[in-house]
């Protein structure tokens, strides 16, 4: 079998040879491709290679969202980039057509709260983890995590055996539809009230009874709210968008 | 025995200490004639951050270290300099320094050469900060913008940071980056130097999208303060790089020379081995090199310690 030559002539990017509306509709058509095709959120790094130079990114993702409108899929920013993800209020629909929600497991309580722990306090070890939640946090709860890509190794620590600690992935954010990790619910109320102190709240400074009370209370809540429901989609397919409105909306007090 | 030649780079420039006058007025409450007094002390700082000699590395990273806890603090995380220094250094290449980490990368970043080029900006910043997704560009655009033309250097950056603050309202940390990356194009430095988000808290920030008449004073008050307090550690700096110079030469271990170099440009050394010395040689170099006054033990610990000017 012969293979078709592929060509070897670069992109030309600038395109100075077409009108500029033509030369506009061909960066759109490029840069809703490289999205279109990519199963990952595509940074505007990627994108400024198949542009030319002086193309604002910027208001060609606008105008690809203005055509957009309407459609059952949209353009959305996640995870620092930008990916193709079908409209929330389609999930029961796709759900059904494809009964990929039953096949997918769904995180348990202790791994999303787990997960919900690392969020926050990231880098942390498991055994500062199991310190903060007064029971072991096992391997195995951190290993399905890093199996689903949602947490990977940080700095290690500087402790004896220097454990690696974990910090969240651009795959957790893209999952439960973050942007950034200042997009976690209540992340502003945390910060303000001071909460957000790993070392404070090993050292015990921080009530844990009341941490416990308010972290579970609103972190759990959403936390395995977000989990579960946002589990049952594919879980490699970003078909359904996670529900980033239900964390906010119940994130906002 | 033959000698090997060693090469140890000159010791750096002692700089005058900060007028007294300077000093006293930044004490003080006076607002007036705030503009007068960052323009003396940023003036004061052209020596420093023109230097070429190695410590200016050192003393960009020991500031970009200040900023980022400052930063963490600004942004309610608990990290002190010890943590931020910790997560940078103990990471392995490839892995993810965690939230604290990537601040203080972004920051190390900006004291280097290479931030101050802007025409990188759209590709480099977004890796920097997390979720500078829409608007970027328009940001980049603000900040391009008042460099041209002559009058205040910082109420000109003031202006950059409240119109950026205004484009981008969740990105303070990049509106700060980007204040010193344009300043220091303005004032023609080789090299930005990591100033004002060490004096700003949550309420001067604030200010500059609620009060307009005051974030100018704002931002005068926090480059003198910051500007001050960075001609204190680049003389700390100068005076210590001296002092490690004038041991050195009682040091025979074959990578002292290769040692003393990274000492004087790196913020924190991990002892270990070295391409022609082993790991229980570089730690020896360490202990004796704190043994000798040349050098301090960052951290405290018994283990994973950290070796710096």
């Amino acid at each position: 079998m012969s293979r078709r030559p592929r060509s070897t002539a670069p992109l030309d990017t600038e395109l100075a040879d077409l009108p500029a509306d033509l030369r506009w509709r061909e960066w759109m058509g490029r840069v809703e491709a490289v999205i279109f095709a990519s199963p990952e959120p595509v940074t505007r790094e990627m994108l400024a290679r198949v542009v030319g130079q002086g193309c604002s990114i910027d208001l060609i993702i606008d105008d690809i969202r203005d055509e957009l409108r309407g459609r059952p899929y949209e353009l959305v920013t996640v995870a620092g980039g930008w990916q193709m993800r079908s409209r929330k209020s389609f999930a029961a629909t796709i759900r059904v057509a494809t009964g990929l929600g039953e096949q997918v497991k769904p995180l348990s309580p202790s791994e999303s709260l787990t997960l919900m722990a690392i969020g926050y306090f990231q880098p942390i070890t498991r055994s500062e983890l199991s310190q903060i939640f007064g029971k072991e946090v096992s391997r195995d709860t951190i290993g399905q995590l890093r199996r689903l890509g949602f947490v990977a190794a940080g700095p290690r620590s500087p402790q004896p055996g220097a454990p690696y600690t974990y910090v969240t992935t651009k795959t957790f954010l893209s999952h439960f539809g973050f942007d950034t990790l200042r997009d976690l619910p209540d992340m502003e109320a945390l910060e303000d009230a001071g909460l957000l102190s790993k070392d404070r709240l090993l050292a015990g400074e921080i009530p844990v009874a009341g941490l416990g009370h308010s972290n579970a209370d609103d972190g759990d809540g959403h936390g395995s709210d977000d989990a579960s429901d946002n589990q049952k989609p594919a879980q490699g397919r970003p078909d359904d968008r996670a529900a980033p409105g239900d964390a906010d909306g119940s994130g906002a007090m | 025995m033959r000698k090997r030649p060693r090469t140890l780079p000159d010791p750096p420039l002692l700089r005058p200490p900060l007028p007294r006058w300077i000093r006293a007025s930044l004490a003080g409450e006076a607002t007036g004639g705030i503009a007068f007094l960052s323009g003396a002390a940023l003036a004061l700082l052209d020596g420093p951050a023109r230097d070429e000699h190695l410590i200016g590395s050192l003393w960009r990273q020991r500031l970009a270290l200040r900023s980022g806890a400052a930063l963490a603090r600004l942004q309610g995380r608990g990290e002190d300099e010890a943590t931020l220094r910790d997560h940078f250094y103990w990471t392995r290449p490839g892995h993810d320094p965690g939230p604290a980490g990537r601040l203080l990368t972004a920051w190390r970043f900006l004291g280097e050469a290479a931030a101050l080029r802007s025409e990188t900006w759209p590709v480099r910043l977004p890796t920097l900060f997390d979720g500078v997704g829409d608007g970027l560009e328009e940001a980049i655009a603000i900040a391009r913008a008042p460099r041209t033309g002559s009058g205040d250097p910082v109420a000109a950056v003031a202006q950059l940071v409240k119109a950026t603050l205004t484009t981008l309202p969740r990105q303070p940390i990049l509106a700060l980056w980007l204040a010193d990356a344009v300043l220091a194009q303005r004032l023609g430095w080789p090299a930005a130097v990591p100033l004002l988000a060490t004096q700003l808290s949550r309420s001067d920030l604030r200010a500059a999208t609620h009060d307009a008449e005051a974030w100018a004073g704002i931002c005068h008050r926090a480059y003198a303060r910051a500007a001050a307090a960075a001609l204190d550690l680049h003389s700390e700096l100068a005076r210590n790089a001296r002092r490690l110079l004038a041991v050195a030469p009682q040091l025979r271990s074959k990578d002292a020379d290769r040692m003393i170099a990274r000492l004087l440009s790196e913020d924190a050394l991990a002892a270990g081995a070295g391409p022609s010395a082993s790991d229980r040689s570089g730690r020896r170099l360490c202990d004796r090199l704190v043994a000798l006054g040349g050098v301090r033990e960052l951290t405290g610990r018994g283990s994973f310690r950290l070796y710096g000017l």
